[in-house]
This record gives C-alpha cells, structure tokens and sequence, in this order.
C-alpha cells in the first residue's frame, strides 16, 4: 500500500458522505496494521488538498484585476457562464498582474479574457 | 509610425477579437528530471502540444522578456493525469502551474527557407541569421506511405567513394546504415556524400538534411563550417541537438529531419537525410522512457524501441509518378562497441534497413581509408541503383577482393608462391589502393568509372601497389587536360560504350608512354 492509494481511497469515501470520523478511525487502524503509522500526516494533508481540488473545481472562480473590473464584467461574465451550463455564483479573486479584463476556470476549463494575454500574444505575434 | 505597423497591429487585433472559446486545462502535480506529471487535461493526444502557463502571477513586462511560450510534449496517457515532456527549460515549470492543450500536434516549419540553416527539432534557428518563416508546418511525427504510393528504387546516390559506388551502390530512397565503431570515418562517408551532391546538375541534385543527435558542439560546428567551404550549405540543412540537451530534443531530432525531407518529397523532390547517430537516439529514448516509469526491456531500453527506429526509417521512401517521383534517402549511423554487431540496437537497425556499410578500426589503422569491410558490407538494392556505365567497370572489383583476402591470408605462410598467385596478390594490393580515398575529397561517378575502367585495364600494369594513387591521380588529370569530353559524355549518356571504351584503351596507352617516368620510378 502506498501513501498515494491511501489518500485516494481516504479521499474516494470521503466523497462519497460516509462519516469522516469513520473514515478516519479506519485510516488509522489500516495504517497501524501495516505499520504505516508515520505516514499518517501525509496522508491527512494529502487527503486535505485533494479534497481542497475538488472544491476549487466544482466552483468557478473569476480572476479580476479590480473592482472596477469586476463591475464592467460581471454581465459578460454570467452570460458566458450561463453558456457553460454554470449555475453557481463564481469566487471572485483580484489579481493586478492581468492588467484588465477576467479570466474564469471552472473544473478543467479556462476562460481567458485577460489583457495580459491579449497584449502578451500581440507581442509575441509582432516580434516574432 | 509606418502605415505597415499600424495596419499590422490592426491586424493583430483583429485576429485577437475572438469568441470566448473554452481552454482545457491541467495543473502541475509534479515536476523533475524534465517529466511533468498534468492533474487533468484528459482529452489530450499522445504526442500533443501543451503550453506551460509561466506568466501567471508575473506581471507583463516580466512576461514579455520570455520570447516565447514554454511547450511540452504529451507521451503518457493516464487515468487521471498525463506525462508531459518539457521541451525547454524545467526550472520555469512550477507545482501547481496552469497547463493548457493546444490541440496541434508537435510540428515544425519548412520551406525553403529552411534550406541551408542551422535549425533545432523545434524548428528554431541555431545559426544567428534570423527567425525562420516556414512555408509549411510539417507533423514531426507521420505515418509512412503505403507499398502502393511507392515505386522501385532505380536511381543512383552516388557517395563520391568509389568502394561505396562501385560495390555498395546506394540508389534514391534507400536505407543504407553506416556502422562501426567510434573514430572509423562513419561521419566522413556522411559528410563526403553531402559535399558530393554539388557534382550533381541542379535539377538531380538532392537537398541534404544532416541531423546531429548528441554531438559534440565542436564537431556539429566543425561539419557546418566543412560543407560551408565546400559550398554545400547551398542545398543543406542541419538539425543540431548537442549533448547538454535535454533528452526529449534528442528524441525529437530525428523525426524533425525526416519531417524536413518530407515536405521536399511531396513537392517531387530527391532528399538525402543522415542521422548521426541512431545509438544515441535509443540512448536519449531509453532515459525518456525510464523517467516516464515505462517498463524497461532488454539493455533497460524501452520495449518499442524496435518501433522507434522502423517507424523513423521507414518514412524514406521513393514515390511513384503519381505522388510526384520524390524520394528520401536515409543513412543512419549506429556506433558499436569493440566491433559487436550483434548487440541489441544494431541488429535492430540492420533488420530494418536495405543495407550495411561496415568500418573496421583494424583495417583503420593499416591505413585503409575508407576503412570499409566490403566483404561483409552489403546493399540489398545492388547494381539496380547504378549507372550502366559504373556497371560495366565494377562488376570484377568485389570477386578479385574476395581472392585477394583468401590469398592475403595464405601468403604468410608459403615461401614459395607460383607466378599466378603472385599476380592475383599484386593486382589485389593495386585494387585495395585504388579504392582508398582522402577525407572530404569525393569523386564525381564519371571520374570514378574511368579510374576503374584503368585498373581493370592495363593502366596500373608494370606499377606497384604504393604508387598507384599517384598514376591514378596523373591519369585523371591527364584525361581532364587532353580528353575531358570523355568524362562530359559519361557524364551525359551515363554509359560506356564500346567505342568510347576503345577511346580509353587509347588513352591508357597515350599515358603510359608519356608518363613512364612513374613507372620507373616505382620500380626503384
């Protein structure tokens, strides 16, 4: 048993709703018996970030480089969400270095609408 | 400004006005030892593209001082994720990067302008003369054309080496490997054959893609700056990869030749690739593999590593009329180690070529150069890829070697030899002579008829074996002086016939009375 096939079971019941002070309980005893024990820690952080994955993917998060921004956007925004079939509210984070404009990822897809990538692809197009 | 800036950048702009179409992307769970491991991306191909997001977080001036996106090749499909090889610098890749698909397989740009530049597998110049505009973007990996879409290799690929295009006839779309081992002259026979091609009208004469996988930058630099004094960079290109490369570029270099050779192909084109050398390239492959945690084989090689090289060599190929006549010619060039071709990469590569050229240290070291053991050294396309005029002369020169090795070996016991042995000993000796050459000197195929039609003649009789060089180079001078509508006919008509070889006869005469002196000094 690797620490990899740990985390993913611990994680694959978790998801599944079953009790996590179960799940847990279980975790420490299979460990124990095959004397796995100082793993225990990684595995629990491992088990944390997939779960910390899993959530930022079933969310859509907007990447804005202001607030300013993210009031010219927010129609554009939800209207190609809507487009996506994406029902739930985006978590808004500001990020300056975008330069303007938004980008959105949402499970394995992006969205990019940024001006840094514009204005990156239109140097890098007439320099080259 | 200029008008053409501005109506540019419009341009650009223009073409940025896009709809919002939906990236699929990965994150990086693990990098090391050039290998990504992608969470994600799992609509990927084998063998695609994906392009490391390395702006993220920097702000856009930093971005811009990367000239260009940082790319990785797709070549692990797993469950959850995929392996990705970085084709560039590893340290720029990050955990928890953005990865994105771009949906192209890997490919790199040709034309002609490709032609005589110093490139690397990605298409970029190494050479400092500018960024290079491809007509075409060619896939670096294809498959090979059908039995059908192929015709009959019947054309010359003359070496500019005599023992080569007398005995080892290469013909236009051939498979002819060159094996021995280090320091025999295997990259001399390549370089040779590339500056020969200049002998070549310019409608025949094939454009050469020398692909160098792992060399010594020195000796990359060193062959560059030879076919540029011979004037061959003309019709040249070079695919360089040196040894501090990453893996993956070695990997790749080959299959980027190849793909240059096919745009030419297509166009109706004759195209002669080497690649320097396929051990290498098996080396490069097995250290990709073993990082992306495939099971290793026989020697720790991957188990495809037979399918690496046959899907490499089998896109040379001549092409029937319909698909425009076109053709590549490869030569391969495996190193082996203290003379043992029976180890796991060259019998693979033997197996999958129409041919071997043999070089032996030993015979390197007594001095005979091209070290080529013709008795082992094969062409399995044969006197089919020679000019009737090479197959007239050439046809006595392998059986009069095969005596002379049998007698060579017994002379050193008999102390008394009859005067017919004694005779086969010598001509054999002027034979071994006649076919040795000097580096980065080829031969044009008229040049060569004539000196074998000499030495199956009467023109090294009465001389010794030391001096035949000497006679050999007179002669064709002499010829050149006198007679140069001799080497203009073969030239043309590609034949000797009778009456031009009753010419010759003449000429041999006319020689050897003019010049006895060589002759006679020999004898001294």
């Amino acid at each position: 048993m690797t620490k990899d096939t740990y985390i993913k079971s611990t994680a694959s019941l978790l998801r599944e709703g079953k009790d996590p002070t179960r799940v847990l309980g279980g975790l420490r005893s299979t460990l124990a018996r095959h004397n796995h024990e100082r793993i225990l820690r990684q595995v629990l952080v491992g088990v944390q970030r997939t779960l910390e994955a899993d959530a930022i993917q079933s969310t859509p998060t907007a990447i804005f480089a202001s607030k300013k921004g993210e009031q010219k956007y927010k129609d554009t925004l939800k209207k190609q969400l809507s487009a996506l079939g994406v029902t739930a509210e985006p978590r808004v984070v500001f990020d300056e270095s975008i330069v303007g404009g938004y980008t959105v990822t949402y499970g394995d897809m992006l969205i990019d609408r940024s001006y840094k990538h514009s204005l990156l692809t239109l140097y890098r197009n007439l320099a080259h | 400004m200029s008008t053409a800036i501005i109506e540019r950048i419009k341009k650009e702009i223009e073409e940025l006005e896009t709809d919002s179409v939906p990236e699929e992307i990965g994150v990086v769970m693990t990098v090391g030892d050039g290998i990504a491991e992608i969470d994600g991306l799992l609509n990927a191909q084998m063998m695609e593209m994906v392009v490391f997001d390395c702006a993220n977080g920097k702000d856009l001036e930093t971005s811009m001082s990367d000239s260009s996106d940082l790319c990785g090749l797709v070549l692990n499909l797993e469950e959850d994720s995929v392996k990705v090889v970085v084709l560039g610098e590893t340290r720029q890749v990050k955990e928890g990067m953005t990865v994105k698909r771009t949906g192209k397989l890997l490919s790199i740009p040709v034309g002609e302008d490709v032609v005589g530049r110093v490139v690397n597998p990605l298409g970029e110049s190494m050479d400092g003369k500018g960024t290079l505009e491809g007509d075409a973007d060619m896939p670096i990996e294809r498959v090979a054309y059908g039995v059908m879409d192929r015709a009959s290799v019947n054309e010359p690929l003359h070496t500019g080496i005599k023992a080569i295009d007398s005995m080892i006839p290469i013909g236009r779309g051939q498979r002819e490997l060159v094996i021995g081992d280090r320091q025999t002259g295997k990259t001399t026979i390549a370089i040779d054959t590339i500056i020969n091609q200049c002998h070549e009208p310019l409608e025949r004469r094939p454009i050469c893609v020398y692909v160098a996988i792992g060399q010594k930058r020195s000796k990359t630099a060193g062959i560059v700056a030879k076919l540029e004094e011979a004037g061959a960079m003309e019709y040249t290109t070079v695919v360089a990869t040196s040894a501090s490369e990453a893996a993956p570029l070695l990997f790749l270099a080959p299959f980027a030749g190849m793909a240059i050779g096919e745009y030419f192909m297509q166009e109706g084109r004759d195209v002669l690739v080497v690649l320097d050398d396929l051990s290498k390239h098996a080396v490069a492959y097995r250290q990709m593999s073993l990082l992306l945690r495939r099971p290793p084989g026989r020697e720790a090689y991957p188990g495809d590593i037979f399918y690496l090289h046959s899907r490499l060599l089998e896109r040379s190929a001549k092409l029937n009329d319909e698909l425009g006549g076109g053709s590549i010619t490869a030569l391969p060039i495996i190193e082996t180690q203290e003379g043992d071709v029976s180890a796991y990469i060259p019998t693979n590569v033997i197996s999958i070529t129409d041919g071997q050229i043999f070089l032996e240290t030993d015979l390197f070291n007594k001095g005979i150069r091209p070290a080529l053991n013709v008795g082992i050294s094969v062409s399995r396309v044969g006197s089919s890829a020679q000019t009737k005029a090479m197959k007239k002369v050439a046809g006595k020169i392998r059986l009069k070697l095969a005596q002379f090795r049998e007698l060579e070996a017994f002379m050193q016991f008999a102390s008394d030899l009859d005067d017919e042995t004694k005779a086969r000993i010598e001509s054999g000796r002027k034979y071994v002579e006649i076919l040795k050459q000097s580096q980065n000197a080829p031969i044009p195929f008229e040049r060569q008829v004539v000196s074998i039609y000499g030495a199956n003649g009467a023109l090294f009789d009465g001389a010794v074996a030391h001096n035949v060089r000497e006679i050999e180079s007179s002669f064709l001078e002499f010829i050149e002086r006198e007679y140069n509508n001799i080497f203009e006919t073969i030239e043309k008509s590609r034949e000797l016939t009778d009456e031009l070889a009753e010419k010759l006869d003449g000429t041999i005469a006319e020689f050897k009375q003019s010049h006895r002196q060589l002759y006679e000094v020999a004898k001294d």
